[in-house]
């Protein structure tokens, strides 16, 4: 547990996972907890170490998953994912990757997506899931259990609200707005209307480490995508000649657009690999501006590289190189990064782990795969149940029964033994065989367990491919 | 046991207007003068449901053939079971290096991916099954971006299909019987009597400005080892009666 010493009586000030089960609460002095567990490890509150920490945290999300970050201290972040999650295949893979690497860096995090930032918040701090993603029509329903506490109030307006019996934002959000802003104060209101998104929230934007960057700022507010379409080409140019210098290409291109009305959004877009042909990199922008919503207009335009890797000058016969790798970057910003991808080895013997999905363009090199041994074309993962009549240890099928349709046996070859990976310590094994029925269909058929040692597997049947012919 | 390749005297090699992509299939490739057209939309259908893989054996084929050493191939697919196994691929001269996938849930969504990356690809496998009222307006717009772009694009649906399309070729595909005994079973077990070459039977529904109707077995080498423009081996025409292709079976290896 963590203590702090900042008032007249040193508190309690966060709790480990171990501290909670003996009953120690945030916020009770440090003395008292003292004596009623003793044995406690006590460690100082250090407020500007944990700010650090955050702010470096906050700039590796801006690096890694959104072009507009903001701390929430003590111990949040805001990312705006709107522009960014595509890359990722959705809000939904974005916040799975989020919580993944924050778990394996040790940090225990709390994930909200929502309309809007203090809707977020919200969720995030007292939702009931640890992850939590909200779409615009959810929001009231998903809003009106929470605390008003949510919102970020005081402890003293909380325990007034609770004094009425207001004890959720349900409750809050269904009282008439005049008597409640009489009661309460504006600021309530707008924190309310801004849970709710109906009104944008000013944040405090994180400022990307200095990188290579083009802006243009319009003398009046455009909003027609032409003019959206002519500056992004223009400022594409600008970058790529500041890349050109340096002799480095962009891996990440983001566009910050400021709107009239102060209002900021921002996309991303990814290459797969480094580039600096300033048609590439307006093509690529093009595909996210044409998703941008000008709204009262856009006044500011600024393009930034925040990631990029050294690009020596271009040789003479790379052409269809750079046409596959603009390909590659354009069905990426379509659909997805993890939409394209490109099979690379393992070290699994197990069919279904044999391959892993790279993202394309990183050209994975010499495979492993044994080429002579027989390999479906088509692989069902996981594999599919079959009812097989065989003989026991060693036979292949005589008939199979897959999704209701009788199979009859006409030929055979088998078993091929494969092994699990030694390391996963289960001791699976299992036999495949590769068939032939009446029909010249071919089906690649396994039995768990090696036939005789039921340590091995249940000897159940399992269709796992399909050859074609 | 040893295979031999026609007597070049008894069939002279035709002569093609322009390169062609051979199928494999001697006979067949005689009838198309010399093989598949290479820049255009050809279509493959499974004859039944259960036949989409032998579909795609056949695409993935053809695929490679059409990349060489070192072209690029982009296989288009809706992310569904089951998905292709990129060994197996490999298996039928498809480099992995070389063949990347995208997915896409939607058929518009791939359609546009398609017209945007297919100018840096040799070949394009593009999964997709259209309501026929969309079938013709799809394969239009494919057979042009095929000779715009200059490459092969493969349409390769998972479903039969018999409504019209503007693709240069139209072809069922059902995998057939092989031959028995075979030579070389991999895993001679106690009871495995072990496997011939695969074959596939190939339909010729439709072919722009040539008769169709016709129906021939390709036998696919098992020796994934040989260079893919070689993997494929002759096998004898099975029956040049359309009727036929209903009859699987009467056909005889070459040997």
């Amino acid at each position: 547990m963590i203590a702090e010493r900042s008032g007249p009586t040193p508190r309690v000030a966060a709790v480990s996972a171990e501290a909670e089960t003996l009953g120690v609460r945030v916020g009770e002095a440090l003395a008292a907890v003292r004596a009623r567990v003793p044995g406690l490890h006590v460690a100082e509150l250090e407020a500007e170490a944990d700010a650090r920490a955050l702010a470096r945290l906050g700039h590796w999300a801006l690096r890694r998953y959104s072009p507009l970050v903001a701390l929430d201290p003590p111990d949040g972040l805001l990312l705006e994912a709107h522009g960014a999650s595509h890359l990722w295949g959705g809000e939904a893979r974005m916040a799975a990757d989020l919580a993944c690497r924050l778990e394996v860096a040790g940090i225990a995090a709390r994930i909200a997506i929502a309309p809007s930032a203090t809707a977020a918040r919200a969720l995030a701090r007292h939702g009931p899931a640890p992850i939590t993603i909200i779409a615009a029509p959810d929001l009231p329903t998903a809003l009106a259990p929470l605390p008003p506490a949510a919102l970020g109030i005081t402890p003293e307006e909380g325990a007034e609200l609770a004094r009425l019996g207001l004890a959720t934002l349900g409750d809050l959000a269904a009282l008439p707005r005049t008597a409640l802003g009489r009661r309460f104060g504006l600021d309530l209101l707008r924190r309310l209307d801004a849970a709710f998104a109906r009104t944008a929230e000013p944040l405090d934007w994180l400022e990307p480490p200095p990188a290579l960057s083009a802006e243009v700022a319009f003398p009046d507010p455009v909003a027609e995508p032409e003019a959206l379409h002519a500056a992004v080409r223009q400022l594409a140019a600008q970058l790529a000649g500041q890349l050109t210098e340096a002799g480095l290409g962009a891996r990440r291109l983001d566009l910050r657009v400021t709107r009239i009305d102060g209002s900021r959004a921002a996309l991303r877009a990814g290459t797969s690999a480094p580039s600096r042909d300033p048609a590439h990199l307006a093509r690529l922008l093009a595909l996210l501006v044409e998703s941008l919503e000008p709204g009262a207009g856009v006044e500011k335009v600024a393009l930034s590289a925040p990631l990029t890797a050294p690009l020596p000058p271009r040789q003479l016969g790379a052409e269809d190189r750079h046409a596959l790798e603009a390909a590659i970057d354009r069905l990426s910003t379509r659909l997805g990064e993890r939409a394209v991808w490109q099979a690379g080895p393992t070290l699994s013997d197990r069919p279904e782990a044999s391959f892993a999905r790279h993202p394309a363009g990183a050209g994975p090199a010499a495979f492993p795969w044994p080429r002579r041994l027989p390999r479906p074309v088509h692989l069902f993962d996981p594999p599919e149940p079959v009812e097989v009549i065989a003989l026991l240890p060693d036979r292949p099928p005589v008939v199979f029964t897959w999704r209701g349709r009788r199979h009859r046996v006409r030929a055979a070859d088998g078993p091929e033994r494969i092994f699990g990976e030694w390391w996963r310590g289960d001791g699976e094994v299992r036999d495949y065989f590769q068939v032939e029925d009446t029909d010249g269909g071919r089906f690649w058929l396994f039995r768990s367990g090696d036939g005789e040692d039921p340590a091995t597997g249940d000897f159940r049947w399992w269709l796992h491919g399909l050859f074609g012919a | 046991m040893t295979r031999f390749a026609p007597p070049p005297t008894l069939h002279p090699p035709p002569s093609p207007a322009g390169p062609r992509l051979p199928t494999g299939q001697p006979e067949a490739d005689r009838h198309l003068s010399g093989g598949l057209k290479p820049h255009a939309l050809h279509e493959l259908a499974p004859a039944t449901p259960a036949a989409s893989a032998a579909a795609a054996a056949f695409a993935a084929r053809l695929a490679a053939r059409a990349a060489g050493t070192c072209g690029h191939v982009l296989w288009c697919r809706p992310p569904a079971r089951p998905a292709p196994f990129p060994p197996g691929l490999a298996g039928l001269g498809l480099d992995p290096a070389r063949t990347l996938f995208a997915e896409a849930p939607e058929p518009t969504q791939r359609l546009m991916a398609l017209e945007e990356a297919a100018p840096a690809f040799a070949a394009v496998v593009a999964e997709l099954d259209l309501p026929p009222a969309l079938r013709m307006l799809a394969s239009r717009r494919l057979q042009l971006l095929a000779e715009r772009t200059r490459a092969l694009v493969l349409w390769l649906a998972r479903t039969p299909c018999d409504s019209p399309s503007a693709a240069e070729t139209r072809w069922r595909i059902a995998p057939e019987p092989c031959a028995l005994p075979a030579l070389r079973p991999l895993f001679p077990g106690p009871g495995g009597v072990g496997l011939g070459p695969r074959r596939l039977r190939l339909e010729l529904v439709r072919a722009r400005g040539l008769p169709a109707g016709y129906c021939w077995i390709l036998e696919m080498a098992d020796d994934a080892t040989l260079p893919p423009a070689a993997g494929a081996v002759a096998a004898a025409l099975a029956d040049r009666s359309p009727e036929a292709c209903g009859t699987p079976g009467r056909s005889a290896a070459a040997a």
